[in-house]
Order: C-alpha cells, then sequence, then structure tokens
C-alpha cells in the first residue's frame, strides 16, 4: 500500500535570502520507537521534512503524530532511534534544547495569557532586559511580513480566537525557528481564518526556506494546504505521498486502513459531499415544523464576571425528535450555553423553557430536573467527579433511582451501574473503580450512560466527539441519532462543521452569544454558514 | 465492540488492577517511612532542646511523656478524656472538608458552645438527665450559631470562609472573658470571698458520670459520646443521600450543582455542622472535665481538632487514632510540665510531634503540586521554548 | 466495601475503649499497692488527720517521709514576670537553697487545666502543693484526692478563697493595704503639689476595681480636692497597651502614677520616670531600685515565707485561713522611699494611719465604698 516516497530536492521556488535551499533534509526522523508500557506509539518511524515545504501529517487521533511530534520537541524521549537537523544528528533533550535547535510548535491550546497585553505575550518567559519598544516593534514587523496583522498593544483578552492564534505565531517565529509544528491549528478558526493562515504557512516556507509541519486530521486541509503528507495509522507510517498526486479518497483509505463508508465517520473526516448528506438526512425523516418544542431559551444575556457579554439576546427553539446542530467558531458563547443548561449560570435577562414550562436557571439541578441532559465539553469539568466511584457517577444526579429517602442502597446502585456498564458497553474493571481511572472514551460513555438512563427531553451534546477515535465517534453520533428517533430534542454544538451537517435536521450558527440564523438542513451550504460564523447575519 | 476488543479491555482491567496494587504497595511504604523520618527528627530535635536548655535528661522527658499518657491505666483514662473533645471537634472538621470548606474556626465555636452550654446549665430546671442534654443540645447550638455567622457572611456577602471563621475566633473569647466578668452574665456568683472572672461551677448532679475511680483506669462517660458520633457521621457519610452530595460537592462543586446540590445549603450546612460538632465538643468538655466557663476554657482543644481533621484528611473513622495521638500528646505534655520541665520547652516538644505528624501529608501534597507545577510549566514552555540565546538572536 | 468499612470501624472503637480499660483494670492493682503502701508510711509516722478540721500534718516538712523535701509551685502566670508571681517562686528558691529542698515549678497553667496539673504534680511525690493564686482554685479539691494523699497544701489567695479542711492559706485585705497606700500617695503628692495621679491596671477586676477605689479613699483622705483616674487595659502582661494607657493619662497631666500590673509594671513605670512623673510599685519592695517613691508591699513572696517557715517548723494547720494585718504583721506594708524629699516625716505619718486602722479605728473598706 506503501507509495514510493517522494525524494530528491525540492521542486519548490523555496530560495530565500535567510537559508538558500540545501540538499539536505530540515529534519529526518529515522526509526523513532516509543511503546507506553504495552502500547506502541510509534514504531520504527521516518519522517523526512525539507526546507521550503509545508509537511501534512495525516492521522486518526491516537495514531501516534502527537507522539512523534512531541519526541522532535524535546517533551517525550524516544526509546530507539535518531533525530537528524540539517544533516547533523542530534540529542533534544528538553524543550529548550529543541528551540536552540530551531523547532517550535504551536500547540492546539494556545498559552496565551489574556490579561496581558499582545507584545508581553511574545516577550513572555524571556530573560535579560526587557524593552517594550523594541518588543512592540518587532511584533509590528513580524506581522507585516507575514500579513500576521495584530496589534502590539491590544490585551489578548479582547482578540478573537483567530487572532490569538496569530499571536502564538508570531511568538514562535520570533524565535526564528527553522522548523515551525502547527497542531490541528484550524479546528479554532473560520473558514476565511483558516484560509489567511494557509497564506501566511506558505509565505513561510517560500520566502525564507523553513520547515512547516501540519498535523491535521482533516483530510480537506491537507490537500488544500500541503506539499507532501506522511500518513500515519496505530503508530507506523502507512504512506508517504505528494499531495498533488492523490485525491481525499485515497487519502481516507490510509488513514483508517478500510474503505470509508459510513456516512458519519466520512463526516468526521471533512470527507463528506454536502448534497448527499443533505439527502441522507431529509430521507431519515425531518420531524418537521410541527412537532412540539421541548426545549426554546428566549432572548437569553448573560455577562461573564469581567462584564463581557457572553451571551447577547440568544434564541433558539428545539423541537421533539429533530437535532438542531449549532455551528460557530469555538468561543462564541458555546460553552456559556452549555453552562446554562447545565444550571451553571443565571440570566441576566431572558428565559429557558422546557416542554412548554420555565425553568429556574441557574437554581442547582433544575435543567436536570426539568428533563435536560448534558454531555458537556469539558466532562472533568462539570460531566463528572474524578474522584467517586464508576457506580456513583452513574446516579450524580439521579440517586432517587437507587436510594431511599435518607439512605442510599449500595445493592441497588451496583445493579444500575451493572445494567448501565452493559448496556453502553462501558470497559471497567469493576463498577467500583474511580472514574479517574477510565479512559476518556470510557469517561464519555459513562456520561452518556447517565444522561440517557434518565430518560431525558432534550440532549444537550457540547463537542461530543471531540478527542474521541473514529469507532468512539461512530458510537457517540449513533447514540446521538438513537435518542432523537426516540422522541429527544437534542441539541448538537460543534466547531466541527462536518459533524453539524451530517448530524443535523436543522443548522444554527452562533457568534458573539447570539445566532446569526437557522437554515433547514437542505438549504445549508458552506458559503452562507461561513458567512454566518464570520458574524453577517442571514 | 467486537470480542476481541473484549478481551482486550478485560486483560486491561487486570493489569491495571495489578498496577493499582503495586501503587497502594508504594504508598503505604513512602508514607511508612515518611513518618518514621518525620518522628524521629521530632524527638531528636526535642531531646536536643531538652539537653540544651535544661539539665534533664531527654530520656527522663520521654519517659515523663509516656507515664503521663499510656503507662498507668489513670493515665490512659486521661489520655481518652483529652482525646475525646478533640475527636468531636475533628469529626465536625471533616464533615466540612468533605464539602470543600475549610472551617478555620472551632476554637471559637468550641468557646461560644461552652457558654450557651454553661448558661444553660446553670439556669435550667429539670430532672439532671433532661438538663444535661439541654446542655449539649445547647452547646451544638451555641458552635452553629458562631459557625453560621460565617456562613451568612459567605453565601451573601462572598467573605471568605477561612478569615472569617479564623477572625471569630478571637471575638469569641472576647464574648467569653466578657461573659465570664459580668455578674448579670455568667460571672461566679456562690463564691462569697473574691468573685474572679470565671462561671459558677455546673452542679454536681449534672457532671457526666466517671468510669472506675483513680488511681485506676477511669474516663468520663463523655468518650461514649463521642464514640457514638464517630460511628453515625461515619455511617452517614458512607451510606446517605447526604454523605453521598457533600462528597460531590467537595470533589467537585460545578458537578454537584448541575446535579442540583445548592452550595449555599450543602455547603453552609456543612460549615454549620462542623460548628455544632465544635460547640458540642464546648458542652461535653463543661459538663465531662472543666465543669466551668473560663475565659481560657478551649485550651486549644478547637487547633488540635482542626490540626486532627487535616491529618485524617476527609476520613472520619481515621480521626479517632490521630485524636487519641493528641490526647496522648496533651495529657503526656501535662505530665511532663509537672516535672519542671519549662512549660515552653513541653509547648515545644508537643508542636514537634504535631508537626511530625503533619509532615507527611502535607509533603506528598506538596510534592504532588510541584510536579503539576512542573507539568504545566512544561506545557508552558511547549509552545515558545526559550534559549538562553534568545536576547542575542533576536 | 462500605459494610466492611463500618464493621472495621466498629471494632477500632470498641477496641480503643477496650484495650484502655483492660490495661487500665491490670493497672489498678500495682497503682494501688503504690498508694496504699504510701498512706500506710504517711500514717504510720503519727496522727493520720486529714479532712479533719485544724489537722497539723505529722513529719513537716518531709510528710511522705521519702527522705527528700519536695514542693510543687502551681503559677497560673509567668513566673519570669519581674513582679507578683517571680516574688512568689523566689521566696520558695531561697528557702530550697538554704534547706536543701527540691522544687518544681509549673507556670502559665490554664485555670480549667488546674485539676490536671494538681494531680500530675502530687505523682512527683511531693510534700507541699503550694498554689499561687486564687484563680487555681478549681485545682483545691483534688487535695481530697487519693493522689494528693500524704500532702500538705497551701494557696496563695489574695483576697482568699473559700476554706476547706484540706488546705491552708495566708490572705491580705486588699481594703487595708490600698488605702494606706492611697494615704502615702497623698501625702507625697501634698509635698510635691501634685494633685493628679493616675491608676493603670490590667482587666477590670473586683480586686482591681477595689483597689482602685480603696487608693482613691486614702489619697482623698489628705487631698480631697484630688483627682484619680483609672485605666484598664484588659491584660496585666501586655505592655505595649499599658503604655499606651499611661501615656494618654500622662496627656491628661497625671503627676504620680500607680501601675497596678502584672509584666507590664515595669514598662509603665520606666514611661512615667522618661516624663518625670513619681511613680509607685506595687507587690515588693523596690525603693532601691530606679526612682520609685513608694513601695506598695503585699508581695505573696513574704506570705509565703511566712508559711514556708511554719512548714519547716513543723506547724502548717490544715484548714486555718491566717489574715496578714497592715499595721500589725510585716507585710502588706507601704513605704515611702528615700528618693522623696521629706520621706521619713512622711513615713511616720503612714506608719500611724497603719496603726489606725490596726486598732480598727479606720475601716478602709467602707472608706473605699464611700470614695468609689
Amino acid at each position: 500500500m506503501t507509495t514510493p516516497i517522494v525524494d530528491g530536492a525540492s521542486d519548490r521556488p523555496g530560495t530565500g535570502e535567510a537559508r538558500p535551499a540545501s540538499p539536505v533534509p530540515a529534519v529526518e526522523l529515522r526509526g523513532i520507537t516509543k511503546r507506553f508500557g504495552s502500547v506502541v506509539a510509534c514504531d520504527r518511524v521516518d519522517l523526512t521534512v525539507e526546507r521550503g515545504e509545508i509537511h501534512g501529517l495525516l492521522g486518526q487521533n491516537g495514531a501516534g503524530k502527537s507522539t512523534l511530534m512531541k519526541i522532535l520537541l524535546g517533551l517525550i524521549t524516544p526509546d530507539a532511534g535518531q533525530i537528524v537537523i540539517n544533516g547533523h544528528p542530534v540529542v533534544v533533550k528538553d524543550p529548550l534544547a529543541a528551540a536552540a535547535i530551531g523547532v517550535a510548535m504551536v500547540h492546539q491550546h494556545f498559552s496565551v495569557i489574556p490579561a496581558l497585553t499582545v507584545w508581553e505575550n511574545v516577550t513572555l518567559g524571556e530573560t535579560g532586559r526587557l524593552d517594550p519598544r523594541r518588543a512592540a516593534r518587532e511584533v509590528e514587523e513580524i506581522g507585516a511580513r507575514y500579513g500576521l496583522d495584530v496589534d502590539p498593544q491590544a490585551r489578548v483578552a479582547d482578540l478573537t480566537t483567530g487572532q490569538r492564534q496569530r499571536v502564538e505565531i508570531v511568538k514562535c517565529l520570533r524565535r526564528n525557528p527553522d522548523i515551525l509544528i502547527l497542531d490541528e491549528p484550524t479546528s479554532v478558526l473560520t473558514l476565511a481564518e483558516s484560509q489567511d493562515l494557509f497564506r501566511v504557512l506558505r509565505r513561510v516556507v517560500q520566502d525564507e526556506g523553513r520547515a512547516v509541519v501540519l498535523i491535521s486530521h482533516k483530510l480537506d486541509e491537507i490537500l488544500h494546504a500541503t506539499d507532501r503528507v506522511t500518513i500515519m495509522r496505530n503508530g507506523a507510517v502507512v504512506s508517504r505521498v505528494t499531495t498533488g498526486e492523490t485525491d481525499a479518497r485515497s487519502l481516507a483509505r490510509e488513514m483508517v486502513g478500510r474503505e470509508v463508508s459510513l456516512r458519519t465517520q466520512a463526516a468526521a473526516l471533512g470527507l463528506i459531499s454536502e448534497a448527499e448528506s443533505a439527502a441522507r438526512v431529509g430521507a431519515a425523516g425531518d420531524p418537521g415544523e410541527r412537532a412540539d418544542v421541548v426545549l426554546r431559551v428566549v432572548d437569553a444575556h448573560v455577562r461573564g464576571p469581567d462584564g463581557r457579554r457572553l451571551l447577547d439576546g440568544l434564541s433558539l427553539d428545539v423541537r421533539r425528535g429533530e437535532i438542531l446542530g449549532l455551528a460557530g467558531v469555538e468561543g462564541n458563547g458555546q460553552a456559556t450555553l452549555g453552562q446554562l443548561l447545565s444550571s451553571l449560570v443565571e440570566l441576566e435577562a431572558g428565559h429557558v423553557e422546557v416542554a412548554g414550562r420555565r425553568v429556574a436557571c441557574g437554581r442547582p439541578g433544575a435543567m436536570a430536573r426539568a428533563g435536560v441532559a448534558v454531555i458537556p465539553e469539558d466532562r472533568h469539568d462539570s460531566g463528572c467527579v474524578l474522584d467517586m466511584s464508576v457506580a456513583e457517577n452513574l446516579v450524580l444526579d439521579h440517586l432517587d433511582a437507587v436510594s431511599s429517602r435518607v439512605l442510599v442502597n449500595p445493592r441497588r446502585m451496583r445493579e444500575h451501574a451493572a445494567a448501565l456498564i452493559e448496556r453502553f458497553e462501558i470497559k471497567t474493571p469493576s463498577p467500583d473503580v474511580p472514574m479517574r481511572s477510565l479512559s476518556g472514551g470510557n469517561q464519555q460513555r459513562v456520561l452518556l450512560a447517565r444522561e440517557l438512563s434518565r430518560s431525558p427531553r432534550v440532549l444537550v451534546a457540547l463537542q461530543p466527539t471531540h478527542g474521541l477515535d473514529v469507532g468512539a465517534i461512530e458510537y457517540m453520533t449513533n447514540q446521538i441519532r438513537a435518542a432523537a428517533e426516540r422522541g429527544v430534542g437534542v441539541l448538537l454544538v460543534s466547531t466541527e462543521l462536518e459533524e453539524v451537517l451530517a448530524l443535523s435536521h436543522r443548522v444554527a450558527v452562533i457568534h458573539g452569544g447570539r445566532i446569526m440564523g437557522v437554515l433547514p438542513r437542505a438549504e445549508a451550504d458552506l458559503e452562507r454558514i461561513g458567512m454566518m460564523m464570520g458574524g453577517r447575519p442571514l | 465492540m467486537s470480542a476481541a476488543d473484549r478481551v482486550g479491555s478485560e486483560r486491561l482491567g487486570t493489569a491495571s488492577a495489578a498496577a493499582a496494587v503495586g501503587d497502594r504497595a508504594r504508598r503505604i511504604a513512602v508514607n511508612v517511612a515518611l513518618y518514621t523520618l518525620a518522628f524521629a527528627t521530632a524527638l531528636a530535635l526535642s531531646a536536643l532542646l531538652v539537653v540544651v536548655a535544661t539539665d534533664a535528661s531527654p530520656g527522663t522527658v520521654f519517659s515523663a511523656m509516656y507515664e503521663g499518657s499510656l503507662k498507668t491505666g489513670a493515665a490512659r483514662g486521661l489520655t481518652l478524656d483529652e482525646a475525646t473533645p478533640v475527636l468531636i471537634v475533628g469529626l465536625g472538621a471533616v464533615i466540612a472538608s468533605r464539602a470543600g470548606i475549610i472551617n478555620i474556626g472551632p476554637e471559637g465555636q468550641l468557646l461560644i458552645g461552652a457558654t450557651t452550654a454553661t448558661a444553660v446549665a446553670l439556669h435550667a430546671e429539670g430532672p439532671a438527665w433532661l438538663v444535661i442534654g439541654l446542655t449539649l443540645v445547647a452547646g451544638a447550638a451555641g458552635g452553629a450559631l458562631w459557625a453560621g455567622i460565617a456562613a451568612l457572611l459567605r453565601f451573601t456577602r462572598g467573605v471568605d470562609v477561612v478569615i472569617s471563621t479564623l477572625l471569630l475566633n478571637f471575638i469569641a473569647a472576647e464574648v467569653v472573658s466578657y461573659a465570664v466578668g459580668r455578674p448579670w452574665l455568667l460571672q461566679e456568683t456562690t463564691s462569697n470571698l473574691q468573685k474572679l472572672p470565671q462561671s459558677d461551677r455546673i452542679p454536681e448532679e449534672l457532671q457526666l458520670p466517671r468510669l472506675g475511680s483513680f488511681p485506676g483506669f477511669n474516663v468520663s462517660s463523655a468518650v461514649f459520646i463521642a464514640a457514638a458520633l464517630v460511628v453515625v457521621v461515619a455511617f452517614m457519610m458512607a451510606r446517605s443521600r447526604w454523605g453521598f452530595r457533600l462528597k460531590m460537592l467537595g470533589y467537585n462543586p460545578t458537578a454537584a450543582r448541575k446535579a442540583g446540590v445548592s452550595v449555599a445549603l450543602m455547603g453552609g450546612g456543612a460549615l454549620l455542622l462542623s460548628g455544632a460538632f465544635a460547640g458540642l465538643s464546648g458542652g461535653v468538655m463543661l459538663t465531662g472535665t472543666v465543669f466551668r466557663l473560663q475565659p481560657g476554657f478551649s485550651q486549644g482543644i478547637g487547633f488540635n481538632g482542626l490540626l486532627a481533621a487535616l491529618i485524617a484528611r476527609r476520613n472520619p473513622i481515621a480521626v479517632v487514632p490521630v485524636a487519641f495521638f493528641f490526647g496522648a500528646l496533651r495529657a503526656g505534655g501535662g505530665f511532663l510540665a509537672s516535672t519542671g520541665v519549662p512549660r515552653f520547652l513541653v509547648d515545644i516538644v508537643q508542636a514537634l510531634l504535631v508537626l511530625a505528624a503533619l509532615f507527611p501529608p502535607l509533603f506528598l501534597d506538596l510534592a504532588r503540586r510541584r510536579r503539576e507545577l512542573r507539568n504545566a510549566r512544561a506545557a508552558a514552555r511547549r509552545t515558545a521554548p526559550v534559549p538562553e540565546t534568545v536576547g542575542a538572536a533576536a | 466495601m462500605i459494610s466492611h468499612k463500618l464493621r472495621y470501624l466498629l471494632a477500632l472503637t470498641m477496641g480503643l475503649v477496650l484495650v484502655a480499660a483492660a490495661c487500665g483494670g491490670d493497672d489498678d492493682d500495682t497503682a494501688g499497692e503504690g498508694e496504699a503502701t504510701e498512706t500506710t508510711e504517711g500514717g504510720g509516722g503519727g496522727e493520720d488527720c486529714w479532712g479533719e478540721p485544724e489537722c497539723v500534718p505529722p513529719n513537716q516538712p518531709d510528710v511522705n517521709q521519702d527522705g527528700t523535701v519536695k514542693i510543687g509551685i502551681l503559677s497560673p502566670g509567668d513566673t519570669n514576670d519581674n513582679g507578683y508571681y517571680e516574688s512568689f517562686v523566689v521566696t520558695a528558691r531561697e528557702f530550697a537553697e538554704a534547706n536543701d529542698w527540691e522544687l518544681i515549678i509549673v507556670d502559665k497553667i490554664n485555670p480549667a487545666d488546674a485539676q490536671e496539673q494538681a494531680r500530675n504534680i502530687c505523682r512527683q511525690s511531693v510534700d507541699m502543693v503550694a498554689i499561687a493564686a486564687g484563680e487555681l482554685a478549681d485545682a483545691v479539691p483534688v487535695a481530697e484526692e487519693d493522689v494528693c494523699a500524704g500532702t500538705v497544701w497551701y494557696v496563695s489567695g489574695g483576697a482568699g478563697i473559700e476554706q476547706t479542711p484540706y488546705f491552708f492559706q495566708t490572705n491580705d485585705d486588699v481594703f487595708e493595704s490600698q488605702y494606706t497606700a492611697g494615704v502615702a500617695t497623698g501625702l507625697v503628692m501634698k509635698a510635691q503639689g501634685v494633685t493628679k495621679a493616675g491608676f493603670v491596671t490590667g482587666p477590670e477586676l473586683d480586686f482591681a476595681v477595689n483597689a482602685f477605689n480603696a487608693w482613691t479613699a486614702g489619697i482623698k483622705s489628705v487631698l480631697p480636692d484630688a483627682e484619680t483616674i483609672a485605666t484598664y487595659t484588659g491584660d496585666f502582661d501586655d505592655s505595649a497597651v499599658g503604655q499606651e494607657g499611661a501615656q494618654a493619662q500622662l496627656d491628661q497631666g497625671v503627676g504620680i502614677m500607680y501601675p497596678y500590673l502584672g509584666g507590664a509594671t515595669d514598662a509603665v513605670a520606666q514611661l512615667a520616670f522618661e516624663n518625670g512623673v513619681l511613680s509607685i510599685t506595687p507587690g515588693t519592695d523596690r525603693c532601691g531600685e530606679e526612682q520609685f517613691a513608694i513601695s506598695s508591699i503585699f508581695s505573696p513572696g513574704d506570705f509565703f515565707a511566712a508559711a514556708l517557715e511554719d512548714f519547716e517548723a513543723g506547724k502548717v494547720t490544715l484548714g486555718v485561713t491566717r489574715t496578714f494585718e497592715i499595721g500589725v504583721d510585716p507585710v502588706p506594708t507601704v513605704k515611702i522611699c528615700d528618693t522623696v524629699e521629706g520621706a521619713a516625716d512622711l513615713q511616720a505619718q503612714v506608719d500611724d494611719v497603719m496603726a489606725q486602722i490596726a486598732a480598727g479605728e479606720i475601716d478602709p473598706a467602707a472608706e473605699a465604698g464611700a470614695g468609689g
């Protein structure tokens, strides 16, 4: 299945003044192997990244991409293998050593500090005398050179997510790296912002002969932005191809290891054709306009402790048996909406109705009692109690099921847990082990089991497939669809547009704490949704 | 899930179970080593101090500590008597810490509890058993009232509980000293000579009966109140809905709120309850050992109970041996003082031993935090590592 | 899992109680035997009269006949306070050294802990338990317990505590001594042309209030128009608040100051000296030191010395109170220091007043009542 490695000098016009292209690759990883216990994260991985190219590193979650890059960054020590930089073998013992040899990485979750200004964030951690004016000038210079327009005096808290990412990139570029690694950079960006990012990256490699590694599981952007692709599966490299000589289907086949046919799975990979998806959802049975509204949020206003408007007049309806997809760029009020529906915040104005009855927002447990089930974005925050047992986590908010007025019945709790563990196929050595000891996917199943087992009217799923592998994604999406078919009104909040398009009957877009518009699935095309995500109302 | 997956998962389960057993053994070994080290250091330092500051030998000091706390029946009884109020306060503190609330104020709550208990004991009429009961209830109510001030401040004005409970300790001491200095409040009336700033002694029939008599083993029946409370608290924490929700609140307040646990009701209730335990402890001291209210009534029992809970962490059963340890320390320290070793030295020896008991959990906690901090720092460095040469390069 | 924990808990609790009880049972016998022998020995030496009225314990001072004389002192205050409590142990030390006795001093005792400390000191096989102040009166019933059988108990009571047959006590009349101190103050004020006098003390306790009233009455008997101010700082030993109070009085133009205090006495007196104001010293005779004008002598050490003399002579009688009377006994007394001009003349007038009090011609308590 392996495509021959494209070798030799780059055919890109990557002859910048600073670093002339040389026949020696910028990075060569040879036979890198890393085991965690019995799990082989990287199995004799070879990777070559040339100067002047954007190199895609494609693979599912858990394929070993991140481990490989952490080894290059000195965060993980490999068991075997060699790292060669510019033709010289090196030992990267920590991130400082990596920086010294010119490796920098933009992580999926930023490390910028909101309270500080842009230039302060950029210089953070440096030793020696601080010259604010010079730092600000440098930020502007870098911005001008790469088209990374950002005001050095702005407070990071006031920036959009896309702008924050720019700060991260400026921060890395100021260190003048030879090799820049970006980990899933587009998950926080609008379509337009993603396009901008790729333009910047192109400039970085073309004009200056640097190397860029783009880690992604989205076929679309790999095809769009990279020169060559290395595909990993189960810790090993399965294929190396030149981007121009391949297509999405064959990339997907290499990544998953089999023909990709499942619609949702394909959607999760960014593969779906819109028309096809719309047609199928229609066929699956739109509950239609007449179905009862089970969840109604009316003109919700919430302000953060710092006075920022988190929800700014948000209104939406979810009908019985439908999946309403809520698309939007991360950080536009989705988290607050999740908190509102978990009884964690009070409304400044507006109200919430569940099945026609008003719910006292912010009163502990009110939403759960009204029949709102929530699969939170961060399950460790409001989803579960890591230090309590699996069995206890399965009854957190409906203790009535296993207790009398005063006492909890341990036998009934164990039976209840056993039944759910069986039904939701939760892998745990025993119901009595602490939640903490379960894998992320299994913790997610515990949450799902608990929330669905009390027959909710509404299911709110926030980024439900985030960080899950393909099998788990399939399980989760099937459960969500099954819930809707049973008559539950589902609100699916996701930043993965493809996921929203694949599952929803209707699509709403959130921006700046309000709904930009709602479209039936059939009318939801990428262009209109993209405009709304960028802040233009329908 | 395929059959192969299932097998895999079971194997994984067994492996992690085995790892858990190994982990547990390692944790126990680390704890034993730390405690041994801590106590050895404390004893060595004590010995050094005794040699430097007095002409007594360290051997006589430790044998005096032993003689005063464990050697004879009377000493063991005294240790139990001293441990009883510490245990009751400690149980209350465990309840608060289970809910994630740090109540620094048991000392003050104990004093106020003792004050209300004294008022009831000196003024209530009725059969002795009833008045004793009312006295103890009044003690608990007084303690809860005092903790309630902190709860009220917390849940209406957002005042930090640590600070309010700490400061209320000082106010409580002033309240007691005011009450026992005023003839129209609680100052003694029976003495026909000098009126001291203290209350009347509570009548003989209101004093809790003692089992056994000197010089043999003898102990106040208050110890049974404490034992009963241990059973009740441990049972309620393990088996009741209240215990379940308390635990949820302590471990994850956000998840608890989502699941319908009100932080104000549950957390405030836990704070009140811990205050009630401290106040009850004051009532028990009044009816069991001290018999009258005086300015120095609390004798640091509130703080001892707090420390006991700190060592026992969230486990109500673990408070039992820790309280016993504190009781032994108090009894032994009193005896040591009576051999002529200066009071300050006795205090230092006691403090060193308490520190030794506190050190291992705190050390492990600190080690864990340092590890987490290091990980957090590493995460921060990942994005933008700063080489030493960056200033020059840029 | 849960029931397992409960069982463990029950076992642990019951275990602790039972073990303690069982071990206690074992020791009942041994400890009991020990006590019994001691009591026999104690009783063997002479008539065992404890608990009977006016008992003179046999074999004083080695009451328990173990070959050494041991005195245990229980003090509520710091015995290094350079004042009241220190004077108590200084006397005892002098006696102990002269007679080769042993001394155990336990100070800073919390009144709530007094009983237990009394039991502990008895276990050190002492011959005498001396209680330095009435605050520790709760320890007194321990004298009746077996653990303290065969010990002589002495209480330095100040104004006195309720008498039982198990101890003897010395006390003095605070009205007598402080009235006399007031008379001396008034005489000095008159001689120096001072009209305002300040009294700085700790908490507003009965005896302190009485002392102030008696002192004021004494001053007014000499200078009817004199003005007196009392400041209650709330703490006998806090030098800072003491000086604060004194400074306030100095600002009001006080010309003579009486720091009626414990550990804070010296700090207040020092402040008075710095401001050129006369000062009275409470408790001990300190006329030699600094520039004190008057020594108001009611030192507990002096009362204790008298008690120890009796003890050495084998004459201590339990169940009695000895009240030291001004003008009759050597202490309490008031001394005008040589630093004051015409001290001898003034002293003669003070001695005269003391004689009148002794003779019952002046009733200081009644005077103080009128003065207050």
